[in-house]
């Protein structure tokens, strides 16, 4: 294939799935835009070199987004190294919400605030960003995968190769953590 | 019937799974009768909401027009390598 023609396709990518494709990364990268757009500039080079090979069973779109979730799912299964899992299991971190009676020690109330509202403040994107930093790396990844990417509960054990019950786990010590970390830097605080 | 430790995981469980009846029969009793627990539950489902919200408002962020032609040079560059 001649370089100048294969360019045109591949700038022809970039236009048309550029900004889907990072979107798609920077929401399962924990909002990691330069690391998406390096994916996505890896998947661009992928897809070149493997483009004799699509068969045009599925749209071009569809057939990038596949390359690149591969390179992120084999992104995060570095990051997410099994024995920080396995750690992050064994540890039972129950007492530092509830008792040896399982009642909590500090009472939840309702927090008064719309949804809508809170999306619009950048002041509490801040306050969350922090209180999701300070997750342990494997709950963190389970929990912005599922709940920013909005992807299923099967796609994401499989993508990390951990079991429903593993990720039920994570995800109720993640939304402990993240509830009480709200509460104290942003709901608290208003309601004083 | 379940403690406030039980009913929180089941309450998680909820937004990720479909309980099975025993479950979400033990969760409602629970809830019905403890505030702290309907407190933590209502605090996860805004925070669900709040977190599909910002994600809708994010993503229309797409790449800047910069961002398309810094990727653009750096794909010729790796095609050309390449060819060579």
């Amino acid at each position: 294939m001649g370089s100048n023609k294969d360019f045109l396709l591949v700038e022809g990518w970039v236009e048309e799935h550029g900004d889907y494709l990072h979107c798609f990364a920077t929401t399962r990268l924990n909002g990691d835009r330069e690391m998406a757009r390096d994916m996505v500039q890896e998947t661009f080079i992928a897809g070149w070199k493997a483009y004799q090979a699509f068969e045009g069973k599925s749209t071009v779109r569809t057939w990038l987004t596949g390359i690149l979730k591969y390179k992120i799912i084999d992104h995060i299964r570095k990051q997410v190294r099994v024995e920080n899992l396995a750690d992050e299991i064994s540890r039972d971190p129950s007492s530092d919400w509830f008792g040896s009676d399982g009642r909590w020690h500090e009472s939840p109330k309702a927090w008064g605030s719309s949804p809508e509202s809170l999306c619009e403040n950048d002041n509490f994107h801040m306050i969350l960003h922090r209180c999701m930093a300070k997750l342990p790396d494997v709950q963190r990844q389970v929990f912005t995968q599922r709940e920013l990417s909005g992807d299923s509960s099967d796609a994401i054990c499989k993508d990390l190769d951990i079991s429903s019950s593993n990720l039920h786990v994570l995800m109720h010590r993640a939304r402990l953590s993240l509830r009480a970390c709200l509460n104290h830097h942003w709901f608290g605080k208003r309601e004083l | 019937m379940y403690s406030c430790k039980q009913a929180s995981r089941m309450a998680s469980d909820a937004l990720d799974r479909k309980l099975t009846w025993s479950e979400f029969f033990h969760l409602k009793l629970h809830l019905m009768m403890c505030g702290m627990c309907r407190g933590f539950n209502q605090n996860i489902h805004l925070l669900e909401s709040a977190l599909k919200n910002i994600n809708h408002k994010s993503s229309r962020e797409g790449l800047s027009a910069d961002e398309k032609e810094s990727i653009k040079k750096s794909v010729k560059r790796a095609l050309e390598n390449e060819h060579h």
